[in-house]
């Protein structure tokens, strides 16, 4: 009787201090984290894609370069090209330390757009806009890495369309991601941001 | 002061007139279109985005309800939006109201005209044309310039040819 009475004490005290251990130690590991995780949302990292030759491209072919990645499509006819319009434009803008700037397309519809397609569209906008696909994993994997969301939107004729993140994403020579332009941003905050990365 | 009865009367008939004259009927809707351009494209691509402005001067609204070109085999009024970065395109539903003495913007981003099935790529520096038909006013055709891709729609550069 008194064993027993003894176990269900011993238990009452060791579940008090778990709690109150947990009490003390929750706002030191999830108070920081926390904040810390909404600050540094890292973007980027390494990845191989198939360039506009069918050849792999390396994300080091980018080491010591600042570079803006976009994602969409080539058969979107308003916001992509806006965009990529847009992205040469502010690069002249730039001047000579515009030309460091390398600017990649990468679709979110490898079905549709191969390595030619690719490569066709981004000589639409300058030589130096570089275009690339690869497998549906490939992409996906990608995708997950720069935090861009798509979903294909079927319209008439059994087409489709594709709903995308259309943020640019900007990464400095070392590859740290600094920061995005948005479509609706005005030039001169996007002209202050790229400054920053080709500096 | 004293107004002469036959004064009088011609003043009361002559503001009645007036009256009259302002309140009596709608002006018809008077609708303008701009110069409409596109940008070129490569083969490959299947359709094209084009961008104009419209005003409507009158006094009645109208609505543009139908667009063609010769470039494409369809047209389509669309427009693009975008919500927390994700960029959206849907098809803009019983076309689009133009307010009696108001305007309608078709610009990259925004409301566009959207070409699809091109007949052949669209080349920098060529044009061609676009019909737009209004309940009201009827059809009206303006010159669809193709610009080279750079181009932005607030600042179009200037293209081959210039």
């Amino acid at each position: 009787m008194l064993r027993k009475f003894r176990i269900v004490i011993w238990i009452i005290v060791a579940l008090a201090g778990a709690g109150l251990a947990f009490l003390l130690l929750r706002p030191a590991s999830s108070g920081p984290p926390q904040s810390q995780q909404i600050e540094m949302v890292d973007f980027g990292g390494p990845f191989t894609l198939t360039g506009s030759d069918g050849k792999p491209f390396s994300s080091t072919r980018l080491e010591g370069k600042p570079y803006a990645i976009f994602f969409g499509f080539t058969h979107c006819p308003d916001v992509c090209p806006t965009t990529l319009a847009r992205m040469v434009r502010l690069r002249e803008q730039l001047g000579a330390s515009g030309e460091r700037l390398q600017i990649l397309f990468v679709t979110v519809d490898p079905e549709r757009d191969g390595p030619a397609e690719v490569g066709k569209y981004a000589e639409l906008f300058d030589a130096t806009v570089t275009g690339l696909t690869g497998s549906l994993a490939q992409i996906e994997q990608v995708k997950k890495k720069y935090g861009i969301f798509s979903r294909k939107v079927p319209s008439e004729g059994g087409d489709y369309s594709v709903d995308h993140t259309a943020t640019v994403l900007l990464f400095d020579s070392r590859g740290e991601f600094t920061g995005t332009i948005a479509q609706e941003e005005g030039d001169q905050a996007a002209i202050a941001k790229l400054q920053r990365i080709v500096a | 002061l004293l107004i002469p009865p036959v004064l009088f009367r011609a003043a009361t008939a002559a503001a009645v007139f007036l009256l009259a004259s302002c309140s009596s009927g709608e002006q018809p809707a008077d609708i303008a279109v701009g110069q409409a351009w596109t940008r070129e494209t490569v083969a490959g691509q299947t359709s094209a985005a084009a961008y104009f402005s419209i005003t409507n001067r009158g006094g009645r609204s109208d609505r543009l309800v139908l667009v063609s070109s010769p470039l494409a085999k369809a047209a389509s009024l669309h427009s693009s939006s975008s919500e927390g970065g994700v960029a959206r395109m849907r098809p803009i539903a019983d076309g689009l109201a133009i307010p009696a003495g108001g305007s309608a913007e078709f610009k990259p981003g925004g409301n566009h005209v959207m070409l699809t099935g091109l007949s052949q790529p669209l080349k920098a520096g060529t044009s061609s044309e676009l019909r737009l038909r209004f309940e009201r006013s009827g059809e009206r055709r303006v010159e669809l310039r193709v610009l080279d891709a750079a181009a932005s729609g607030g600042e179009p550069r200037s293209h081959s040819g210039h």
